[in-house]
């Protein structure tokens, strides 16, 4: 349609035939419509004309100046599309009101009503498909219930209800069934008895009576038929049961009788075995190709490489992905122990390259690869210790030297992918093992230093698979020392000297935070203090403390953490031990302490003692071995400490500080053992003079310069209106938020309540109009027929009156 | 109860060494002679016959005697309660002659009686014998009586005489030991004490006339006789005395109602305190001035008149300097008196700052110095460089400390810092000379002259990596900015290497624990392979 609004509502009207020629005949025009029925509809169709024309409801306005109007709380520009968004919502709501009114209207005083008892109707979680085949299966189920009611032969006792197809007739509320009327009949039936008898015994039976009597036959037979198939039934069931006892007889009676089922030789068996065994087999695969050792070289160097950068990472407290060291499992630890020892690690990514298969291949493959070729009989008989005590008890009967070969037997064995539980055994073993090693360490022999050195290999190479049982042990390891500390005043078991080299072996010492090696530092920090505690010094005590001292530095080889307890127990040891430490004067150097004391272990200034370069053995230091030799060893062993702090600590800004005390101390040494120490003092010397011109000042607070917050500024360079809010303070910005957001909602509640109220006050009103309407229009027609009525009847009168006055 | 040595066949032993002594039958028969018959001249052998067993006793430990010399103490006892009775223990003016006469012999034999008694609470009899608490339990029973029939019942009455003789021999009692806390284990007194604790009027009569005894025996007596003094003396005081405001609500040994004088609160403040200054004034053990001073501030000072005067003894305990601890203890009590009385004490700061030992941090009190360190350091108008040097000598100690003496450092200095903005250049000097040298004087006392100011906290950065993760991170704060205002010092001063590691074994497993990758090929030296690397090196098994 075009042209202007006139134009259209002249078109409009035009088409609908309400102006212009109305008697115009139209080509092919059936008429359906008589004249008089079109002008009732008049009404209706110039309403849908005129709706359709009102289009500022859905027509999109186009204004020539802009101007704005606030909707909904915003600026809006009129004609803007969420101008007429708005409209069109809004003519929407009233449409809706409407709706819901006429609804409510219609049944408003209404009780009762149709309700909707097809299947699924109310269910909204079904969708249309669901409903119809639903429906369907209801029907075709109903309709196959259904059958001939007069079929005679197959209605049985069970199907009686439902001859009816579902109907049943009832009265008050009663179902009334055949029975019902059986017994209904027999007390009437008395009642006719008597009648029968007075009228006579013979009568003709109805139909209805010779039919019952049909059906009665029938189901007579029926339950005859039924009952010898019951018979018969339980007849079989009796035999079968009596089967297995007679089958057990006859077995007894024929035991000797055993039947040839082969005739196969034993050979023949053994094939046919291997044949099946073979065929739980994985196909071959090509292998690998065997890389060369350029190869091998190189992916060894990536490794060890990204070992480094986890440990650099671990050492800086960077957080790191674990999981994915979590599946390194040494599934092949076996067969890797003949290589080189610094290879076995490798063995781990030919895991990976196997993991492609599920679990289940991988534990077969693994079983065939290693085993294949060896007879069953050839597997080592070994049992697996449940505790320690067992596991001694194991080892008392095997050699010393095949013990560690007896060990691996075991763990072999028990690999966890060769039978269900044997994680769980091994977990157990791996326990029993670090025990071992400890127990091993109080055993005073020549030769368990080398089964202890081999024990431990082996438990670092499970303690990548077993470690959370490992760190158990361990940490249970932990809390014994630490009684032992609390209880013996810091003199310890040489378990526990060994205990503080094994963690250092197994474990990265370097990290930031260790689960094991953490709380071993603080044991060994607080055997060191013990020294300063304690009243009671002993050469015992300074020699252990040296070699937890020693130990610590070798934990710090890398990560180069400061332990100030391990400088004050050095340096405190060796006044205690160097002759006359109280010819040194001033102590305002030493970091240990204000006053040097004599102590009875300090060496004789005259004597020379001889440096014998031995390595000191650690059953030493749990036995008192108050030789002077052995103090001077220790003395020896100290100085060399003091080397290996200036070493590790090196880079210590304060290490000026910290050599300083062992400067003094070795200075004065040099009086009576220059062969021992001037070297040393030379070093030290040269490292101080040499940081102290190094040395600046320090300059922690580097940070950018921080803003001075600001508060409430008076005036926003950007303001932007649309912006709810600059306060600066954001609990207030919320509250106040959440109070615009309380009073616009209840503002727009009360809004759509007062909306609908008028709204159907309106509705009301025009109803009652509509009402009123009506009737004047019926009250008009009813006078204006009465009138008609009259005047017509006065027009006859004025007729008759005329024709009898023109008779006369 | 008293611990008894067992003696084989006592009668034997009876025979032979205490022929002299009675039967308990015929001690009964001479008891009943003096209650029934008045024959006082029995009262002469049953006091021999007890001076006998008392003898003996000290040279025996027979159990034999002991019981016959507890029933010559109760029959004793009961004789002179009935004299009492009888009211021939007191001397009246209107009495005759004759009567008096018998009067004053009694009161003779009476005093004997007391003088026995109070030598078995005094001597050290070969073992512990149950003897001896009888005799406590029968004095402090004569007070109950003296005061019934000697005192005049109008203005109130306390057996003085005889209490302070009871307090004198609990005193000089050589019964006990001293314990390391500085307390005796002396049963007699332990016993005493129960009553002593719950009975006000003992605890105010034993101070009474006792500061001049204690003089008189500082003259004469001993070393070690006096510390014993000391130690029964300390025993009986350390523990809360009953004393408040209202004297006449407390509860009391005696029914009657005491003298006048024994409700004036500052008549007993002055006896105690002249007590105390003289007590403490012996040459004491080193565990004893640590006994004291732990409680001084709290039991002891409040009940004396003028606290001041303990000042001497304060400060001769702060200038000990073989003994760390004792300078520390003797600071809160020194500070309690400078905080009530304005006490003024000369170079306070330096004496406190040449506290700051390295021993300090190993010591077991280094929390109580710190809470009050922390209190003298409080003030923001102290000169920067005395706040630099205390700042740099903590450092310096804390290189060399235990991790739970790190941990007090560490956010102490944070505090030090945060209150004297001054002090910052000591971790933040961006501009130094060209030459610079470290200036700081370690052996300077005074720390206003260590020009610690000019100086660096090197140190700090040292245990920014220190072996403990949480306090290497605790250091790092002095690398960021301050933006905390103070850290509260009581969440760090009770730390220890068990609390440390207590709360290591509670974290749970939850990833792998770190493997040493590196590969040696030996964990100790010697063995048959002499090649390849060795873990331990120097150390063999």
């Amino acid at each position: 349609m075009a042209g202007s609004q006139l134009k259209q509502l002249k078109a409009a009207l035009k088409s609908q035939g309400l102006i212009g020629q109305t008697n115009a005949k139209k080509k092919n025009q059936k008429s359906k419509t008589p004249h008089d029925t079109r002008r009732d509809d008049k009404h209706k169709i110039l309403g849908g004309i005129r709706t359709q024309f009102n289009q500022f409801d859905q027509r999109i306005n186009r204004t020539k100046h802009d101007v704005s109007i606030i909707q909904g709380g915003k600026f809006v520009k009129m004609g803007s599309k969420q101008h007429n968004d708005a409209t069109r919502t809004h003519s929407a709501v009233q449409k809706n009101m409407k709706m819901q009114y006429d609804l409510e209207k219609k049944t408003k005083g209404k009780t009762g009503g149709l309700q909707d008892r097809r299947f699924g109707e109310n269910n909204k979680h079904l969708s249309a498909e669901e409903k119809m085949l639903e429906r369907f299966t209801r029907e075709r189920q109903v309709s196959s219930k259904k059958r001939n009611v007069f079929a005679l032969g197959s209605d049985d006792e069970d199907d009686d209800e439902d001859d009816d197809g579902g109907f049943t007739l009832t009265h008050s509320g009663k179902a009334l069934t055949l029975d019902d009327e059986d017994t209904l009949g027999d007390s009437t039936t008395r009642y006719v008895d008597e009648d029968q008898m007075e009228e006579g015994p013979v009568r003709k039976k109805t139909k209805a009576e010779v039919m019952k009597e049909v059906i009665a036959k029938a189901k007579f037979y029926k339950k005859q038929r039924q009952q010898e198939f019951q018979k018969s039934q339980t007849n079989i069931e009796d035999l079968d049961e009596d089967f297995g006892d007679i089958m057990e007889e006859m077995g007894n009676i024929k035991a000797p009788a055993a039947p040839k089922f082969s005739t196969k030789t034993d050979e023949e068996r053994e094939y046919d075995n291997k044949v099946r065994e073979l065929t739980y087999d994985r196909r071959a695969v090509p292998a690998d190709r065997t890389k060369t050792e350029e190869e091998i070289q190189k992916e060894h160097d990536e490794k060890m490489k990204k070992l480094e950068t986890d440990r650099l990472n671990r050492m800086n407290g960077v957080d790191m992905d674990r999981a994915a060291t979590g599946d390194d499992l040494d599934d092949e630890f076996w067969a890797g122990s003949d290589e080189e020892e610094g290879f076995a690690i490798d063995g781990e990514e030919q895991d990976d390259a196997e993991e492609s298969g599920s679990g289940e291949e991988e534990g077969e493959e693994g079983l065939t690869s290693t085993k294949f070729g060896r007879t069953l009989a050839r597997k080592p008989q070994v049992s697996m210790p449940a505790n320690h005590e067992e596991f001694i008890q194991s080892l008392h009967a095997i050699e010393i030297e095949k013990q560690p070969s007896y060990i691996n037997k075991i763990i072999e064995t028990y690999r966890p992918n060769l039978a269900q539980g044997n994680k769980e055994r091994m977990n157990v073993f791996v326990g029993i093992l670090f025990q071992h090693i400890l127990h091993l360490t109080q055993e005073e022999k020549p030769e368990s230093q080398q089964l202890i050195e081999k024990l431990i290999k082996i438990v670092k190479k499970l303690a990548e698979a077993y470690n959370e049982v490992l760190v158990e042990n361990v940490r249970e390891e932990i809390n014994q020392i630490q009684d032992r500390i609390v209880d013996s005043e810091g003199i310890l078991l040489k378990r526990d000297l060994v205990f503080f080299v094994l963690v250092g072996y197994l474990f990265s010492t370097s990290d930031h935070y260790h689960l094991i090696v953490t709380p071993t530092l603080i044991l060994m920090n607080e055997v060191l203090s013990k020294l300063t505690y304690t009243l009671k010094v002993s050469l015992q005590r300074i020699a252990q403390g040296t070699f937890i001292a020693d130990q610590l530095l070798n934990y710090q080889k890398f990560s180069k953490r400061y332990s100030p307890e391990l400088v004050n127990f050095v340096e405190k040891s060796l006044l205690l031990l160097i002759p006359e430490p109280t010819k040194i004067g001033t102590a305002s150097k030493l970091l240990s302490t204000n006053n040097i004391i004599n102590s009875n272990l300090n060496l004789a200034k005259t004597q020379k003692y001889k440096d014998t370069k031995q390595p000191i053995s650690i059953s030493d230091l749990v036995k008192e071995k108050p030789t002077i030799e052995f103090r001077y060893q220790i003395l020896l062993k100290l100085l060399s400490l003091v080397d290996r702090i200036t070493g590790v600590w090196k880079d210590q800004s304060s290490l000026i500080e910290i050599i300083d005390p062992f400067i003094v101390i070795v200075k004065h040494l040099v009086k009576y053992d220059s062969s021992s120490s001037s070297e040393l003092l030379n070093k030290l010397v040269k490292l101080q003079t040499n940081a102290t011109k190094d040395r600046k000042p320090l300059a922690l607070q580097n940070h950018r310069a921080l803003a001075i917050a600001t508060f409430a500024p008076k005036f926003e360079e950007n303001f932007n209106p649309d912006k709810k809010s600059y306060d600066i303070n954001r609990e207030r910005q919320e509250v106040n938020k959440m109070k615009n957001q309380l009073k616009k909602e209840r503002k727009a509640t009360l809004k759509d309540i007062r909306q609908e109220t008028r709204f159907v006050a309106g509705e009301r009103i025009l109803e009652k109009k509509q009402m009123y309407e009506q009737y004047h229009k019926k009250m008009a027609n009813i006078v204006n027929s009465i009138s008609t009525i009259e005047g017509a009847e006065k027009n006859q009168y004025e007729r008759e009156k005329k024709m009898r006055k023109n008779k006369k | 109860m008293p611990k008894r040595k067992s003696s084989d066949s006592p009668k034997s032993k009876k025979a032979k060494t205490g022929p002299s002594l009675p039967s308990i039958a015929e001690i009964e028969t001479l008891e009943e002679q003096v209650i029934e018959s008045s024959q006082y001249n029995t009262l002469v052998t049953l006091l021999s016959h007890y001076g006998k067993s008392i003898e003996h006793l000290k040279l025996k430990a027979d159990k034999e005697a002991e019981i016959i010399s507890r029933k010559l103490t109760v029959s004793l006892f009961k004789c002179f309660q009935k004299l009492f009775k009888d009211g021939l223990l007191v001397n009246r003016k209107h009495f005759e002659e004759k009567k008096s006469l018998i009067i004053k012999w009694l009161v003779d034999k009476y005093d004997t009686y007391k003088t026995n008694l109070f030598d078995l609470i005094q001597s050290k009899l070969s073992f512990k014998a149950s003897v001896q608490l009888d005799a406590l339990d029968i004095v402090l029973r004569l007070v109950k009586l003296e005061l019934e029939y000697m005192g005049n019942s109008k203005d109130g009455f306390f057996g003085n005489i005889i209490y302070s003789r009871l307090i004198k021999a609990l005193l000089l009692s050589e019964n006990g030991e001293i314990l390391p806390d500085g307390t005796s284990d002396d049963f007699i007194i332990l016993e005493f004490l129960d009553t002593f604790k719950a009975n006000w009027d003992l605890q105010a009569y034993s101070v009474n006339n006792l500061s001049e005894l204690l003089v008189e025996w500082n003259n004469i007596k001993l070393k070690e006789e006096l510390r014993r003094v000391y130690s029964n003396f300390f025993t009986l005081m350390k523990n809360q005395l009953l004393f408040n405001d209202e004297l006449e609500e407390l509860p009391k040994w005696i029914s009657t109602p005491l003298p006048a004088s024994a409700y004036k609160p500052n008549h007993f403040k002055g006896n105690f305190q002249r007590c105390f200054i003289t007590i403490l004034s012996y040459p004491l053990t080193t565990s004893q001035y640590k006994a004291t001073l732990l409680v001084l501030h709290k039991r002891i000072i409040p009940y004396m008149i003028q606290p001041q005067s303990l000042m001497d003894f304060l400060t001769e305990c702060y200038e000990i300097s073989d003994d760390s601890t004792i300078p520390i203890l003797a600071l809160n009590s020194l500070y309690e008196l400078m905080k009530k009385f304005n006490l003024e004490y000369p170079d306070f700061y330096t004496k406190l700052y040449s506290l700051l030992t390295p021993e300090l941090l190993y010591s077991r009190y280094r929390s109580r110095f710190f809470r009050l360190c922390d209190l003298f350091l409080t003030s923001t108008h102290l000169s920067a460089n005395l706040v630099a040097s205390f700042i740099k000598k903590l450092a310096r100690l804390s290189l060399s400390s235990t991790a739970s003496g790190v941990v007090i450092v560490i956010p102490f200095i944070y505090n030090l810092l945060k209150r004297h903005p001054s002090c910052m250049i000591m971790v933040h000097n961006a501009n130094p000379l060209a030459d610079y040298q470290d200036p700081f004087i370690n052996s300077e006392p005074n720390p206003l002259f260590t020009k610690a100011i000019g100086s660096s906290l090197w140190e700090l950065e040292s245990l920014m990596s220190h072996y403990h993760p949480n306090i290497a991170t605790l250091a790092k704060i002095f690398g960021e900015p301050f933006r905390k205002h103070s850290y509260n010092m009581e969440d760090f001063l009770d730390w220890s290497y068990i609390t440390l590691l207590d709360s290591e074994k509670t974290r749970r497993y939850k990833s792998m624990a770190a493997l040493e990758f590196e590969e040696y090929n030996k964990l100790f030296e010697g063995g048959e392979e002499a090649e390849g690397s060795v873990y331990a090196e120097g150390w063999t098994l």
